[in-house]
């Protein structure tokens, strides 16, 4: 069943990659001459990328400062708070997610903060031996934000024993200094990255911005964003914050486990907020955007780009109405009613081919990436 | 002069003079003469008295053996226990059929062509016994060699971490297609001035020399019409370096420049103008070697991308594909890189003691800044490959 839907769904996209083939020489940027480009980059640099990672920045200080606190005045208050933090910074990350290229791909800024799920045992034997390095290859499911959801809801059942984790239990210090290590890692990967972007630290932005990036190819900035976009859509929201846990990324196995917030109980939210993300990149979230550039097209190329442009938003709110039909805690959801996240990832699944499919074609962007090299 | 006594040539002079006067009648002014010399043609392609004069089936069989060497590794990956005795028999062309295990016969072989201190070295027959060893091994992990999961499949690696069909397959490509182009068939030896290049060789079509030439392409292994902005319906006729050409091709325009050198390098001899030809074998080094360095400089990027998505099986993947095109650089007699940095991105960059377990960030960031620094050409499109 699942292998047929899987074929068919291959075969679709297979279908309108050869299709779509025959018309791409219709898209030169000669027939895009009313819409502009480099407007439309303008508005995702300055007031998308650049804010979101300064957001995730500032988050992720505001949960060091929690930690610090927690650290100096153990208090159910101050658990709490940091729990909160936590919490804002995995929203806030929602927001950096889609853009893992340049800067972010260059520190491994999803690996490192954004691993799920969590190897407990390992995590609980650093904290025994105190011996651990972050960074590692072989290592990124002890440290990150999934990591610190574990350290801050998941070591014991109840808020008041977790406190006496870090208070009286026998590991208690070694645990406060893994938390606060793991934090500072977070802090150092986002912070490099953020920095890299800005104007003032490796204007990544200006190249982002220049001139010769504007085009479509492969190595502009359209192309990358494009392709990290639809990517990131495909595989880390439809796929590992849905169809991974739900089963139908694991040989139909629910892994409830495996979803993003285990142990914060609210995977649902985050995925809630991931896909508003993915809806205001592509509306450009007030200012020029995907959408715009598929209507100012249209006529220009062979199929109607507004109906597609219609498409696009509507089944994204469809799939936004499935997602807050589940409630949290989301592995209890699977494991109670896993038909309601079997349609959400269905509602999710029907945008793929028109973002990877329909849009770049229009837009004349090749979809570059692949799960593997085919050798 | 080839390889042996090379004079100071002045490449950038060299090309505006070739632009000066190509298309003008002096521009044949030193060849053989001038009623008989010929202009560099479209397409790789050369006759004499109406019939080709160009033939590698040596190079075809060979890069046929070194497939069927990489795809009997891989049913490792379906778990299937593969022999060191059949990857022996396919290296040495055992009875002429690879001990049974090839499709074709052939009467060549690619050990006794291999790189001399590869084979001192036992390189290949060891990643044979090892790869063998390790198809009975189960599940790899540190210092364990075995299956590794990638993607939704396998691939069989070392103790080290290192993928045994990208050491293989990619090895070769360096210690044979490399290795004979640049230490062998672009030499003074093979295309020198004193190699015969008015006789044709007995019951052939061509000169001793000329035939040279063609060997060296036919390690390559492009169609005769192989340019920059190949079509993706005819990539299936690509393999091996020719694949890898058009892979960064985008980027660098190695079709159209390796093709060129080539086809005017053939010209030259034709036209029995040593001058030229040297000319168009010192593009090829020069950009064989830009090769291999601009396809490791991919696959350290590819690395990075898998490892940020999480993927350690398709991480380990690319990092052997990278080992083996860093490797490669080691065949160029006269190659830019020093072989002590070639060891410290092979030994130490992708991982303490060459394991890619304990490959870093800062690790693959300084492997790659050294490929940037050594080949400038490659500064600018380096986050592109």
């Amino acid at each position: 069943m699942m292998a047929h839907a899987r074929v068919t769904y291959f075969s679709a996209i297979l279908l309108l990659a050869i299709l779509f083939a025959a018309c791409s020489n219709s898209t030169s940027s000669d027939q895009q001459i009313n819409f502009d480009r480099s407007e439309m980059l303008s508005n995702y640099g300055n007031n998308i990328i650049l804010p979101s990672f300064e957001e995730m920045q500032t988050a992720v200080e505001d949960l060091q400062t929690a930690a610090e606190n927690f650290e100096n005045e153990s208090t159910p208050e101050q658990l709490e708070n940091v729990q909160t933090a936590l919490k804002d910074a995995r929203l806030a990350w929602q927001e950096v997610s889609p853009f893992q290229f340049g800067p972010a791909e260059s520190v491994l800024l999803r690996s490192s903060i954004n691993t799920y799920p969590v190897d407990t045992d390992k995590v609980d034997d650093n904290i025994s031996s105190g011996d651990y390095s972050f960074g590692g290859i072989d290592n990124q499911d002890i440290a990150g934000l999934p990591a610190l959801g574990y350290l801050l809801h998941g070591v014991a059942d109840s808020n008041e024993e977790i406190l006496a984790r870090y208070t009286t239990g026998a590991e208690a210090e070694n645990r406060m200094k893994y938390l606060l290590d793991n934090i500072a890692f977070v802090k150092d990967k986002i912070d490099t990255a953020a920095g890299e972007w800005q104007p003032s630290g490796g204007d990544y932005i200006g190249m982002f911005l220049s001139e010769e990036n504007a085009g479509t190819d492969k190595g502009s900035s359209l192309g990358r964003l494009v392709n990290h976009y639809v990517r990131h859509y495909e595989r880390f929201l439809r796929d590992g914050k849905i169809g991974i846990p739900s089963g139908i990324k694991s040989a139909g196995t629910p892994r409830p486990v495996a979803v993003e917030a285990y142990y914060g109980g609210y995977s649902a939210e985050l995925a809630i907020a991931n896909l508003n993300q993915i809806e205001h990149i592509f509306t450009g979230a007030g200012g020029k955007g995907l959408d715009d550039n598929l209507l100012a097209i249209n006529n220009r190329v062979d199929f109607d780009t507004e109906e597609l442009t219609d498409d696009i938003k509507s089944q994204i709110d469809e799939a936004q109405s499935a997602l807050e039909q589940l409630s949290d805690p989301l592995s209890q959801q699977i494991e109670n009613n896993n038909e309601a996240v079997l349609t959400s990832f269905e509602e999710l699944h029907a945008i793929v081919s028109m973002l990877k499919a329909d849009m770049t074609s229009a837009l004349g962007i090749t979809i570059t990436y692949q799960d593997n090299d085919g050798d | 002069m080839l390889r042996t006594s090379r004079p100071f040539l002045l490449p950038a002079f060299a090309l505006v003079l070739s632009l000066m006067v190509s298309g003008c009648d002096i521009s044949n002014s030193n060849d053989k003469n001038d009623e008989n010399a010929i202009e560099p043609p479209e397409t790789y392609e050369f006759t004499r008295n109406g019939e080709s004069t160009v033939a590698y089936p040596g190079q075809t069989d060979r890069l046929d053996m070194v497939e069927a060497m990489k795809a009997y590794i891989a049913t490792a990956h379906d778990g299937e226990t593969i022999s060191e005795q059949a990857l022996l028999d396919m290296f040495e062309n055992t009875d002429g059929n690879g001990g049974g295990h090839f499709t074709f016969t052939s009467e060549r072989q690619l050990k006794n062509k291999t790189f001399g201190p590869d084979l001192d070295e036992n390189l290949f027959e060891d990643f044979f016994a090892k790869a063998a060893a390790a198809s009975e091994n189960g599940e790899a992990d540190e210092g364990v060699p075995g299956l590794m999961r990638r993607g939704d499949g396998y691939i069989l690696v070392d103790a080290k971490g290192r993928e045994f069909t990208q050491l293989v397959e990619k090895g070769l490509m360096g210690a044979v297609f490399y290795n004979q182009i640049f230490n062998v068939y672009l030499t003074n030896d093979r295309i020198g001035p004193n190699v015969e290049n008015e006789a044709l060789r007995e019951g052939t079509n061509y000169t001793d020399k000329e035939h040279h030439f063609d060997e060296a392409y036919g390690y390559f292994d492009a169609p005769v019409d192989f340019e920059s902005d190949w079509p993706d319906s005819r990539t299936g006729e690509l393999r091996f370096w020719s694949k890898y050409s058009n892979g960064s091709d985008p980027q660098l325009g190695f079709n159209d420049t390796i093709m060129e050198a080539f086809i005017q390098g053939r010209t030259a001899i034709i036209n029995d103008n040593q001058g030229k030809l040297e000319q168009q074998v010192e593009v090829l080094y020069e950009n064989l070697e830009l090769l291999a360095a601009a396809t490791a400089v991919h696959y350290i990027n590819s690395t990075l991308s898998h490892w940020n998505e999480g993927n350690q099986g398709e991480a380990f993947h690319a990092l052997s594909e990278a080992w083996a095109f860093v490797n490669a650089l080691k065949y160029n007699p006269d190659k830019t890189i020093t072989p002590g940095q070639i060891d410290q991105i092979l030994n130490s960059d992708f991982g303490e003691n060459g394991s890619f377990w304990n490959v870093t960030l800062d690790g693959l960031n300084n492997a790659k800044s050294t490929l940037v620094d050594t080949y400038p050409d490659l500064e600018p499109v380096q986050d592109q490959l």
